[in-house]
């Protein structure tokens, strides 16, 4: 009889091999050469800025010049990047948004994130992530899905959540269906008892592999997560962790630090990749976060999962909690 | 039914007791994450000089909000005026907040609360009068319902209790 009840309550794996196969195929477009390229751009154009010393934590931060190289590089491709101005409490912020209309819902937005401002240079945190957002753009444009996909850069994401907590509160009549951010997404090391976790987290000893973590409205999305991860053309090790409730983890900051909690905190369904930074790596928010510790193979195969899950996301059209 | 036939064979006399407490309750693994700080409310059943029965419940505050259930039995063992310790099984279940995780191989996450057989100990019990107290009450199992494999921990830092006769 129990055998019987947990057979009835077990979901449907969330996407059909038709699905798979289609965001698959947009994902096989990632080209490693170009994320490593813009990488390094994007870290290139940092160093060029003279940077503030933010206290309390008494780094030198930068943003503006990523911002400004950000938009040509989504110009490079073709593609109008909006720069979202807003200034204050002393803090001008510049989010960078790039729109690719849905067809047959377009009012429906697929949210992919990722912030551009860096302490130091910042290569894997987070020049990473934008170098997956810009090959996202310039995939996406190239495909139809019938929700909008909309790409954000969040400004300021070092400083406190500035630029995503601000759009999240000017953007609330908007209709977010999901949102997928990144933070640091490129850095992976391959030798036994590299990793370590959060207390009361239980991670694999070697540190190759990417999380995602979602609240609790996601959990199909991070079940999307997981299922596509095995089918990349490149498969990424991932770990999925499933919301407990609505605005997830409010015990522990550990799982609030990037972006997403200010989706999460406006309920939003919300899936977050990491290679976990500090949790691995020894040059996080230091001067060593540079390009040469990328390791370019994790990285492909992170924005390879990431730009399956969005279009498989944006591909469909029932809400993100529901099965086809 | 066991217990029934205990009281029957032995019409041992009852002890009721009903206390509070302060404890760490925690199951983690490859598939379920839960857990936390957090008080309790105890019932202990004395049967006898010995046998001891408990039922806890309290919340747990770490990740998400969790509430901690555990009934168990136990043996105890007088050692000093006053004294004694109680060892013995549990079962602790978690309820709400549970962080499930998933992988490529295993997209289906565990569903139910996730429970966990513990043994415990209470090494440090003090009766004066009608007054109980205990610390650094130890248990350590594990996940009976996650297929990943999960370790249980829990730890009561301190309880007191009133008992009533029977």
């Amino acid at each position: 009889m129990l055998v019987l009840f947990l057979a009835c309550v077990t979901p449907e794996a969330p996407l059909t091999d038709e699905a798979i196969g289609a965001a698959v195929d947009v994902a096989a477009g990632v080209d490693s050469d170009r994320l490593l390229t813009s990488i390094g751009i994007m870290v290139a154009a940092h160093a060029t800025e003279e940077p503030v010393i933010v206290e309390p934590w008494g780094l030198p931060h930068r943003h503006l010049a990523g911002t400004e190289r950000l938009v040509d590089l989504y110009a490079e491709l073709g593609l109008a990047a909006e720069v979202e101005e807003t200034d204050e409490d002393g803090w001008l912020a510049k989010n960078v948004i790039v729109e690719l209309p849905g067809t047959s819902a377009p009012d429906e937005v697929v949210l992919l994130t990722a912030h551009h401002d860096v302490w130091f240079t910042g290569a894997d945190d987070n020049s990473s992530g934008v170098a997956v957002l810009l090959e996202a753009a310039r995939l996406f444009s190239a495909t139809e899905h019938a929700r909008t996909i909309r790409i954000v850069s969040f400004d300021h994401e070092e400083v406190g959540l500035l630029g995503s907590l601000r759009y999240y509160r000017d953007h609330a009549d908007d209709d977010h269906v999901a949102v997928v951010n990144m933070d640091a997404v490129s850095f992976a090391l391959h030798d036994p008892g590299t990793q370590s976790a959060p207390t009361g987290f239980t991670l694999p000893d070697v540190a190759d592999f990417a999380v995602a973590l979602s609240n609790a409205p996601a959990e199909r999305p991070a079940r999307m997560a997981a299922q596509l991860a095995g089918e990349l053309p490149h498969p990424l090790k991932v770990q999925v962790a499933l919301g407990a409730d609505d605005n997830l983890y409010p015990g522990t900051g550990d799982f609030h630090r990037s972006d997403h909690s200010a989706a999460w905190t406006a309920g939003i369904p919300g899936v977050f990749f990491s290679d976990t930074t500090n949790f691995r790596s020894p040059y996080y928010h230091t001067e060593d976060d540079r390009i040469g510790t990328i390791d370019p193979a994790f990285g492909r195969s992170v924005a390879e999962e990431v730009i399956a899950l969005v279009y498989a996301l944006a591909s469909e059209t029932q809400p993100v909690g529901e099965q086809p | 039914m066991i217990l029934a036939a205990i009281l029957a064979a032995n019409a041992a006399p009852l002890a009721h007791e009903l206390g509070v407490g302060v404890g760490v309750g925690y199951q983690g693994g490859d598939t379920v994450v839960a857990g936390g700080l957090g008080g309790d409310v105890a019932y202990r059943l004395g049967v006898g000089d010995h046998l001891q029965v408990h039922a806890r419940v309290g919340p747990r505050l770490y990740l998400a909000p969790v509430l901690e259930a555990d009934l168990g039995v136990g043996w105890r063992v007088p050692f000093g005026r006053g004294w004694s310790l109680t060892a013995g099984i549990e079962g602790a279940a978690m309820f709400g907040g549970v962080v499930r995780r998933v992988a490529a191989d295993r997209i289906d996450p565990v569903l139910g609360a996730p429970w966990a057989v513990r043994v415990f100990v209470d090494p440090i019990e003090y009766r004066s009068g009608p007054f109980v107290l205990r610390t650094l009450g130890l248990a350590v199992g594990v996940g009976v319902d996650d297929p990943g494999g999960s370790l249980a921990l829990g730890v009561h830092l301190f309880e007191v209790g009133f008992v009533g006769g029977g």
